[in-house]
């Protein structure tokens, strides 16, 4: 694609005046947006800042422009063409042998579905329709998508068994649909006149109609002729018309050597035709306005299968190497078979070599050609809907090079998928689609996709009642795309930043993600430490059945059980607290800091929490042994930080302690130790009772 | 290529940097009138949603940290002061951190390493140090510690400085050589974007134009590991180090005071063990790729490269220069990724009548 280039509004400067701005100590900066690979442009100071720099009118300004204009008319194509990728993805993806007939059969399928979305938006632009935003690609454009791609199926898709039959016939059809000769209008002035022949237009549209196997025009002009004054054309246009009645054609025929076999006797006759004309005296061969001999002579030379009069007359009638491959198809080589195209279009390009001015007729040739290489150049160049879409089919079907290249360790067809995937990076809310298109390209589109979606905005502080469904729905699209795409572990870090830490562990774990379970799990403890037992309860909850699943996971090797389990059973405590089942949750307690199941730096904080139990009047929560541990372990807490070990222990009640140091976490234990004393008081005297 | 908004006097001076955060739907950006301002993207358009003085002079460069870490913004100021800040999750607003006043010439560039390796902030500045902090306490932030510090150029007989290392600094006489070279240098950081390597620095300063870079060990000083070497002396003013995205090699670009964007191919050793280090560091290899003068056209062959940057998937490149023009690069297609080209670029000159604004000037 050329490079484009735009000036910003409101200018800065004068065009090519900038060196001004450079001289006053101006330089233009820019950065680029994750979310869409947009620009934020501004002007920076040039050099060292200084009182010097002059001023300049709006140099404050910052401009925001787009390197890809956001789709917005080709929406319709890139949404309907996206779940046809898809299958086609994952048809390829579930298939051991890609030559399969079902396969085969499946990207025909699959092929013709692309040319009919393209066909509909066509249709669709080309309705005169009042539009919000200016359309991107014209209808113009989308005819030559529509001519292209169907032109790549006839050549390279065709139906499943016939890939080595005569192609003349589809190509002849195709032109037909898609470049339109003779035209309507001029047999529409013709028919309107009673002496035809007379027009100049007669015997070049007649003789383009045969060419385009037109059998309903030609023979109402060939009846024409049978009132031209002169009875030889007469006698030997009754001669040819049955000819073209009875023109041997493909469809027709259920087996190919019958086909063949007709098609002999039928040259045969047309033999017999040119002797008949040759015997037609010199003299008698021109009428008032024409050499009429010629004329019919060139159309019997066509239907005779002589190459070098189909491209001439083609030539004469302004038709291009198109036309003259199709036809031969059908008069020169009524049997041409896809594979000897490139050999027949080398010589027609001696003669009438393509348009290279017009990048359409560049890309069919090189289809014709058969040089794929080309085409996804020439493609990508038009538009890379095209040669990613393009690239996409020819990978399986064999007509590209699988191997990644050694320079971008990319393969010729990741490199146009990732190069569409890009283009609709510019336009975020098209994520979805571009990270399936980005995670069908090996390891380079995988993380590239990640990164995609690692970014999608998650509105979790919007308050609005809607918004928890939109980012539910949202939340599980990343997760089933990475599901398909075996990328867990992104969906891992979806759901912790949803705050789902249950969903996040499971996929942490099926993704075998040790490094970002690990993460999650101390996220989920901070949630205590920022939000406090509440909060952190309601959410550690939801992650106890990861606690099973990791407990039957062997290859974790208990690295991370114990902190989940610490998470869990932590949270399990003050869930028991917040339903005031106070004897449950001091004994829970106890066991987390007895077994050490709790972490070190997280003793100051259960200590902490015991002294509601410890203070609790109705009951006695704690044996004497229960609060030997609590003793022990406070003790342990003092002397450590006392040797400047502080760190190990008390990190986290200083944190909850939200602002204070270590000295006020100490200070914090000694109430704690205090109530202990009172607690020891109360129960040696006995007077009440311990429960448990 | 298309223009999609505007921000009218985003500032009461030069906007010095813009960053986006990692979502990209909020934009950072730094003055000389030493405030910052930080703007959310709404359905209308780009609306300010905090702004405060951050500095007692010009600031020179704002950085996002990664949203794990919360809202984190890092300042650099040309006081020669770092200064780390976060938005409140009470009242909003932004509080300053911590103010890490190592540097002793003003501070150029700032940037918040990968978030695998924890929330760590290189900054180099003007006196030609590259200084790496950690932060202690993720979770209040104040507390940093100076875990790295290198002259990035040193003298021949201290080549790598750590911590109290030989080659002593006096202050005053660094900041007048500092300020009288200030004019021609360039000062510029990047990190690679992933773990896998290691932490990894790549950095130029002053006139010399030589990127280093550098890797960091947990419990060795830091070494460098290859050098990038324009083929002249001019200063490097940018570096950019593209997200790895898949490649087994790294990609990164340089923009130079001679007005040329470079894109390096930067080959490295699969990292065995951070410990094991001397055989594998002769294994990196730097070829340059690409190598665009497009920006010097504009300003009579002299012009500057402002900045070099990549796109979140490492595809795309854009370049700034003193010939007024932002410029996109990508590796075109059909070369199999190893030719790189002009992909569009923009400008803020006044259009000429006959264009539309969608033309094919180049």
């Amino acid at each position: 694609m050329d490079a484009l280039h735009i000036d910003l509004v409101p200018p800065l400067v004068e065009a090519g005046k900038f060196n001004e701005l450079v001289q006053s100590g101006h330089i233009i900066s820019a950065s680029l947006s994750p979310h869409n690979n947009s620009l934020a442009i501004h002007m920076a100071p040039l050099g060292e800042p200084s009182s010097e720099n002059s001023r300049l009118e709006q140099e404050e300004t910052v401009y925001f422009a787009s390197h890809d204009d956001i789709p917005s008319s080709d929406r319709r194509l890139i949404l309907s063409s996206f779940s046809t990728f898809s299958a086609i993805w994952s048809t390829m993806r579930s298939r051991e042998s890609l030559m399969s007939r079902e396969a085969l059969e499946i990207l025909r399928k699959l092929s013709i579905d692309y040319v009919n979305f393209i066909k509909e938006s066509w249709i669709h632009l080309s309705q005169p329709l009042s539009r919000p935003e200016p359309i991107q690609f014209s209808a113009e454009h989308y005819r030559s998508l529509y001519a292209t791609f169907s032109l790549f199926v006839v050549l390279f898709v065709p139906e499943f068994g016939y890939e080595d039959a005569p192609v003349g016939e589809e190509l002849m059809e195709w032109l037909n649909i898609h470049f339109i000769e003779p035209s309507t209008e001029e047999g529409d002035h013709l028919s309107s006149l009673d002496s035809p022949w007379e027009d100049g237009a007669f015997w070049p549209y007649l003789t383009r109609s045969i060419i385009r196997g037109l059998s309903k025009a030609s023979l109402f002009f060939l009846d024409t002729l049978l009132q031209h004054p002169s009875e030889d054309l007469q006698d030997l246009v009754k001669l040819l018309i049955p000819l073209v009645e009875t023109h041997p054609r493909l469809p027709q025929f259920t087996a190919e050597r019958d086909f063949a076999q007709a098609s002999r006797r039928w040259k045969d006759k047309v033999k017999a035709l040119r002797v008949e004309m040759d015997r037609i005296p010199e003299d008698s061969r021109f009428d008032d306005y024409d050499n009429w001999w010629d004329s019919l002579s060139d159309i019997v030379g066509i239907l005779e299968g002589r190459g070098e009069v189909l491209q001439r007359v083609c030539e004469e009638l302004g038709a291009d190497w198109k036309e003259v491959c199709a036809a031969w198809g059908i008069f020169v080589d009524s049997r041409l078979r896809r594979q000897d195209l490139p050999d027949v279009v080398t010589d027609v390009f001696e003669k009438m070599p393509p348009d290279p001015t017009n990048l359409e007729d560049t890309i069919h040739s090189s289809l014709f050609s058969g040089n794929s290489d080309q085409v996804l150049k020439y493609a990508s160049d038009f538009d890379i809907w095209l040669s990613a879409h393009l690239a996409d089919i020819m990978e399986p079907l064999g007509l590209l090079d699988t191997e990644a290249d050694p320079e971008s360790e990319l393969s010729r067809r990741n490199q146009y998928v990732l190069s569409y995937a890009d283009y609709l990076h510019s336009d975020p809310t098209l994520w979805r689609i571009t990270v399936t298109y980005l995670y069908s390209c090996g390891k380079a589109g995988e993380e590239q996709g990640d990164e995609v979606l690692l970014r999608i905005p998650l509105q979790l502080d919007i308050p609005d009642s809607d918004e928890p469904s939109a980012l539910a729905e949202i939340i599980k699209i990343i997760s089933t795309i990475c599901r398909e795409h075996g990328r867990e572990s992104i969906a891992s870090i979806t759901y912790a930043r949803a705050k789902e830490y249950g969903k996040a562990i499971s996929y942490s774990l099926s993704a075998e993600d040790w490094p970002g379970l690990g993460r999650i799990i101390d996220t989920v403890l901070q949630e205590y430490v920022q939000y406090g037992p509440a909060v952190f309860a309601d959410h550690a909850s939801k992650i106890g059945p990861s606690l099973d699943q990791l407990h039957s996971d062997s290859r974790t090797g208990g690295i991370f059980t114990q902190r989940l389990t610490f998470a869990v059973r932590y949270s399990h405590i003050h869930k028991l607290r917040l339903q005031q089942d106070y004897s449950a949750a001091a004994s829970d307690l106890i066991t987390l800091l007895r077994d050490e199941i709790a972490p070190r730096s997280w003793w100051p904080v259960l200590l902490c929490d015991s002294l509601e139990f410890l203070q609790y009047g109705p009951k006695l929560l704690f044996s004497s042994a229960d609060v030997l541990q609590l003793l022990q372990k406070l003790e342990e807490i003092v002397i450590r930080s006392s040797q400047g070990s502080g760190e190990d222990y008390l990190p986290i009640l200083v944190e909850t302690g939200k602002g204070g140091g270590e000295k006020e976490a100490l200070e914090k234990l000694r109430t704690v130790r205090l109530a202990i004393a009172r607690y020891l008081a109360r129960y040696t005297v006995g007077s009440e009772t311990h429960f448990t | 290529m298309i223009q999609t908004g505007l921000l009218n006097n985003a500032h009461k001076d030069l906007i010095t940097c813009a960053a986006f955060d990692y979502y990209g739907l909020r934009l950072a950006t730094c003055s000389l009138d030493q405030r910052i301002c930080v703007w959310d993207v709404e359905e209308s358009g780009w609306v300010l949603r905090d702004e405060w003085k951050a500095h007692d002079a010009p600031i020179a460069c704002v950085a996002w940290a990664h949203p794990e870490f919360g809202d984190v913004i890092a300042s650099a100021g040309f006081e020669g002061t770092a200064k780390i800040w976060e938005r409140s999750v009470q009242g909003g607003g932004w509080e300053e951190k911590a103010a890490l006043v190592d540097a002793r010439a003003s501070v150029r560039q700032v940037q918040f390493a990968p978030n695998s390796f924890g929330l760590r902030l290189a900054c180099v500045s003007a006196d030609g140090w590259v200084r790496v902090y950690d932060c202690l306490e993720q979770n209040k932030l104040d507390a940093w510690l100076l875990a790295e510090r290198f002259q990035v150029n040193p003298l021949p007989q201290s080549l790598h400085n750590d911590e109290g290392a030989a080659t002593p600094i006096t202050a005053p006489k660094q900041i007048q050589s500092a300020g009288a070279r200030e004019a021609d240098g360039g000062w510029c950081i990047s990190w690679c974007k992933e773990r896998w390597w290691g932490a990894l620095l790549a950095c130029s300063s002053g006139a010399s134009g030589i990127v280093k870079i550098i890797r960091f060990y947990p419990s060795q000083s830091p070494q460098i590991v290859s050098q990038l070497a324009t083929p002249n002396s001019n200063a490097t003013t940018s570096v950019s180090w593209a997200p790895g995205c898949g490649r087994s090699y790294h990609l990164l670009a340089t923009g130079g005071r001679d007005g040329h964007v470079r894109i390096w191919k930067v080959t490295a050793p699969i990292p065995e063990d951070d410990e094991v280090v001397e055989e594998a560091d002769h294994r990196w290899e730097a070829t340059l790729v690409a190598d665009f003068d497009d920006h010097r056209t504009a300003a009579g062959g002299v012009g500057q490269v402002g900045k070099v940057e990549w796109n979140v998937t490492g595809t795309i490149l854009s370049s700034t220069g003193t010939d007024g023009r932002v410029r996109l690069w990508k590796a075109t297609t059909t070369s199999g990724g190893r030719i790189w080209r002009a992909k569009g670029s923009i400008g803020v000159e006044q259009r000429m009548p006959e264009k539309s604004g969608l033309g094919m000037d180049e």
